[in-house]
């Protein structure tokens, strides 16, 4: 069965902390089938959007519609505090009461975590940190996911976890926004492609179509440089 | 020199019943000082370290000033206050310990505050993103990153018993110095070196030396072993 497309909308986000505008969009509607990526080059704004979606960051005038209950944003350099690993996933429980220790467990098994439950997580892999980082989200049982590169520098068989666990997460209806410069993953994943150049949209398109025809000079632009691409 | 020495460690060594009883008084006074000082000084530092808010520069300006001003003076000010003609002179609370350590809480709340509020903004600039992102409420994030700093926060509070117990001007002041009531260690140092005693005035500087050496040992023992294990 098809997923609803939803949407989010975004009026007036300007961003620009040091009087530098690192994010200039008048109006965007971002479609979410399954898994939308943000694609575009480093310090084009991709990871600034998806903490303004999240509340992190924001604006005077912005304004901000979306259909989802709740929006949980995964930060590219996610921290751990000196505890446990599963302390680290206990913590979420002062801001939602509803999550027990047997779900704590269960997701704990579920990402392979188990064994390392009673360890410290400040001294876990990148691969093992990313996968806390995921169970923190899946704990949550958000509605919306935002990823920022969440299989940056990990070997390919975390990375192949961890696309697996994104994939099954949508199939069960989790809506996910994710910042990626991976574009094979980008072309795997996602139902729908945004291109972001100097803190604006440049394009928004299908997965499909924009790495068949992307429709913009941008675009072309930016899948000649990953790619090799060619009109 | 030598007859002098021997006859100190001879007073602490057969538990001189009179240096026990000042180092009961000490003891009491400097740790409820210290015990108001750390569930006072730890959240206001750890407001002023994750906040951001109009006179938050001036409080920690004003914070860190406090920690500098002479404690006689601190001790003159409680006087005033307690004195029978002062405010709060109908609760009888001068020359006893109850006015040292309220004057003594006076002198370790910004100490704590100030040391802390460094160690805590430390934590917050790596933290302090990943923790908004687990929507926990503002209290619950301070809450957190206080947890997550304990270790170093020690050193906070050890700061802020070595100010306490090691003080002389304000308990002078405040205690009156009165045998078996409000002697502590330093103004019986004080008092038995000015009358000649000094067999007397050494055994309570051994005493005084040896608390705050095992108690710095003990937190530093303390340190090295959950930083072992945690990261």
């Amino acid at each position: 069965m098809a997923n609803l497309i939803q949407s989010i909308e975004i009026e007036n986000l300007y961003l620009a902390p040091n009087d530098k505008a690192i994010l200039d969009i008048k109006n965007l509607s971002i479609p979410i089938d399954q898994i939308t990526a943000i694609i575009g080059p480093n310090g084009s704004g991709k990871t600034s959007l998806l903490k303004t979606l999240s509340g992190l960051q924001t604006n005077k005038n912005l304004q901000l519609h979306h259909p989802f209950e709740s929006i949980f944003l995964l930060l590219n350099q996610v921290t751990f505090l000196k505890m446990s690993v599963r302390d680290n996933l206990a913590i979420l429980q002062d801001a939602y009461p509803r999550i027990h220790d047997q779900m704590i467990n269960d997701v704990l098994q579920r990402f392979h975590l188990g064994h390392l439950a009673n360890q410290a997580a400040t001294k876990l892999s990148a691969g093992e940190k990313q996968r806390v980082a995921i169970a923190r989200a899946v704990l949550v049982e958000a509605a919306l996911i935002l990823l920022d590169e969440p299989t940056a520098n990990m070997d390919p068989a975390t990375a192949d976890f961890i696309e697996d666990q994104i994939l099954q997460l949508a199939k069960q209806g989790t809506r996910f926004l994710r910042a990626s410069h991976d574009m094979g993953q980008v072309q795997r994943l996602s139902q729908h492609v945004i291109l972001i150049v100097d803190g604006q949209v440049a394009e928004i398109d299908s997965t499909e179509s924009f790495f068949k025809q992307p429709q913009t000079q941008l675009g072309k632009h930016f899948l000649a440089r990953h790619l090799g691409w060619h009109a | 020199m030598w007859p002098t020495l021997l006859e100190s460690f001879e007073l602490v060594l057969y538990f001189d019943q009179q240096v026990w009883e000042i180092v009961g008084v000490s003891l009491q006074v400097s740790l409820t000082a210290l015990v108001i000082g750390t569930f006072l000084g730890l959240p206001l530092g750890g407001i002023l370290a994750t906040n951001d808010f109009v006179g938050r520069k001036w409080l920690i300006t004003i914070l860190n000033s406090l920690m500098n001003v002479p404690t006689v003076i601190i001790g003159v000010l409680i006087y005033l206050l307690l004195s029978r003609s002062g405010p709060l002179g109908s609760l009888g609370l001068l020359f006893s310990t109850t006015g040292m350590i309220i004057a003594q809480s006076l002198i370790t709340i910004p100490l704590i505050a100030a040391i802390s509020r460094q160690i805590i903004a430390d934590g917050w600039a790596i933290h302090g993103e990943t923790l908004k992102t687990l929507h926990l409420s503002n209290q619950s994030q301070i809450k957190w990153i206080l947890w997550d700093c304990r270790f170093s926060l020690l050193l906070a509070v050890l700061a802020g018993f070595g100010r306490a117990i090691s003080e002389v001007g304000t308990v002078m002041i405040v205690g009156g110095n009165i045998a078996n009531s409000t002697r502590t260690l330093t103004t019986a140092i004080s008092l038995e070196t000015s009358k000649g005693d000094l067999p007397f005035a050494l055994a309570l500087g051994i005493v005084l030396i040896s608390i705050v050496l095992m108690i710095n040992l003990l937190a530093s023992v303390m340190k090295h072993i959950a930083e072992k294990n945690y990261g």
